[in-house]
């Protein structure tokens, strides 16, 4: 179900009389229910995926806890439950990516070779909650949480159905202390959950989808454009992706407010960011700080002997396995490997770039560094639109071939419907321009109540007179 | 409990070049410019070094600050 759909509206507004009218100790049920009903909404048969992965995490953590004296069998508890929830992503994410693998490789070295091609449906929102669920698993292994023993909550701790399709990845200790001590309803809340809402639904309606058209357009037709357009659309989609996602963030983190509950942020203005590793603290931040706890520090620890090394090598592992979530294609490996690239590139140069910018002007310095990361940035998420790779090498062939072609990037914008296209564009200055100041006025709601009532009224004018109303599905949704 | 809280403030000094760093219990990594997901094996391999003790992947996922480094170090100590 999508936030910005007519189902959702009323979905929402059945849940929230019910959650309303219920005494505080027992809206759990309520929520439990409506997620649910919301999981299961298109595809019920997933919610028995759901269901194992509820049952197995839940289970095989109690039995850590009972086994935490035997450290064998306590470990064997751990890795039955990551086992089953890798196994569960394993086989409807990357089933087909490698048995199309195994196929190519077959028919190099014999013309018959075939085997059966394995592409199942992904069920919405599965790299999500198994990766919550897999965090959780692993809290309770290092003793950092105690095992949920209410299977009610705990369930409602995977399938909550505000983050359980695109995030924020929740955390244990962030998401059980306040499903056990709800929060009754509050004005504040309400106030609070609906302006981030209109805020995330202006993003997805009035930018992201809005540059979908163009984006979509180039993208599925690289050989007829020059370079200078092919720029353009790069640099319109890094905005359509960030819109779309922080999009979702802002309304799931919205929605769950309004029920008393705080989920994590996930953007922090990445685009302004003036190096990699910056990038990654700000972009996606509930993925990238649980690769961080999850993937990079135990492998980084592993192999602690290699010193410097041993950082080197858990990049580059960590960020072939952020590709790989995205998607089972090659085109996001590559998206992973060259973000790892760039990271143990910064790490290794960490000394010599704090000796330049001592020596050089800070503010060329700075716009220098913020101009290299930008563009890398656009290069990279070049590999994460495009259809295939050959796609994506064909794109940033052109890029640096034919970015002069001005009299291509006219006709490009006249074909796009010329003045309506210029307007695309002033809406999307408008969003750079403000963006900064309505997330931050929003999220710490530090300005008097009748100037958030303006701004969330300014936007929803916005809303009304210039949202692509139609069915444009998150981006995220496909991981 | 003091003398390792001293020479643990001498480490983050030597690990982050910098010797105005001061430290206490609940100081965390937000604290400490330097110090992130890169410079916490320096750190941590230091402080294996100035306290003659080994520090596993597994002690290293339950600090949270300070405070838990030092009682880390203590219960290695004793072990």
């Amino acid at each position: 179900m999508l936030f910005n759909s007519l189902d959702f509206f009323l979905f929402f507004s059945a849940v929230f009389i019910s959650w309303l009218v219920t005494p505080v100790n027992f809206r759990w049920i309520i929520l439990l229910g409506a997620s649910l009903v919301f999981y299961g909404w298109e595809k019920p048969v997933y919610l028995f995926l759901l269901a194992l992965t509820i049952l197995i995490t839940y289970s095989s953590a109690i039995k850590m806890e009972e086994f935490k004296k035997a450290p064998v069998k306590k470990r064997l508890f751990l890795y039955s439950a990551v086992f089953v929830n890798l196994g569960i992503l394993i086989i409807f994410k990357y089933l087909g990516f490698f048995t199309d693998i195994i196929s190519q490789l077959g028919t190099l070295f014999s013309k018959g070779f075939s085997i059966q091609s394995l592409h199942l449906l992904l069920p919405i929102g599965i790299s999500f909650y198994t990766f919550q669920s897999i965090g959780y698993s692993l809290d309770v292994y290092y003793g950092l949480r105690k095992p949920e023993k209410h299977l009610g909550y705990f369930a409602l701790f995977v399938s909550f159905f505000p983050q359980i399709l695109s995030g924020p990845i929740g955390r244990s200790n962030e998401m059980l202390p306040q499903i056990h001590q709800p929060k009754p309803f509050s004005l504040n809340n309400l106030g609070y959950g609906l302006q981030r809402f209109v805020w995330g639904l202006f993003k997805k309606i009035v930018i992201a989808d809005r540059l979908d058209i163009y984006v979509n357009d180039v993208y599925s037709n690289i050989p007829d454009y020059p370079g200078s357009v092919l720029w353009l659309a790069t640099l319109l989609f890094a905005f359509q992706l960030y819109a779309d996602f922080s999009a979702y963030t802002d309304m799931a983190i919205g929605v769950a407010r309004i029920f008393g509950f705080t989920l994590l942020e996930n953007f922090d203005f990445p685009f302004i960011s003036k190096s990699v590793t910056e990038f990654w603290r700000r972009w996606h931040m509930s993925l990238s700080s649980w690769l961080r706890d999850y993937v990079y520090t135990p492998i980084q620890f592993s192999k602690k002997k290699w010193k410097k090394w041993a950082t080197v090598y858990a990049i580059f592992l960590t960020f072939f396995i952020c590709g790989l979530w995205h998607g089972a294609k090659m085109t996001f490996v590559i998206f992973g490997i060259i973000q790892g690239l760039a990271l143990m590139y910064e790490m290794l140069t960490r000394e010599k770039r704090q000796q330049w910018r001592e020596n050089t002007n800070p503010y060329i310095y700075n716009s220098y560094s913020w101009l290299i990361t930008f563009m890398f940035t656009l290069i990279s998420f070049v590999f994460f639109r495009a259809n295939t790779t050959a796609d994506a090498f064909l794109l940033i062939q052109k890029q640096f071939t034919t970015f002069y072609d001005i009299a291509g990037l006219k006709a490009f914008m006249v074909h796009s419907g010329g003045i309506k296209f210029l307007f695309s564009m002033a809406l999307l200055m408008l969003f750079v321009l403000i963006d900064r100041y309505f997330a931050t006025t929003i999220q710490t709601q530090n300005k008097k109540a009748y100037v958030l009532n303006v701004m969330a009224s300014v936007l929803i004018v916005f809303i009304l007179l210039f949202g692509t109303f139609g069915k444009v599905d998150f981006i995220y949704f496909q991981f | 409990m003091d003398q390792h809280h001293e020479k643990l403030t001498q480490v983050f000094r030597n690990v982050f070049k910098n010797d105005s760093i001061e430290i206490t219990r609940t100081t965390t990594a937000a604290d400490i410019d330097q110090w992130d997901s890169i410079t916490h094996l320096d750190l941590i391999t230091a402080t294996e070094e100035a306290f003659h003790i080994e520090i596993t992947g597994f002690d290293v996922m339950g600090l949270k600050n300070v405070g838990d480094l030092l009682d880390l170090i203590q219960r290695k100590l004793e072990d």
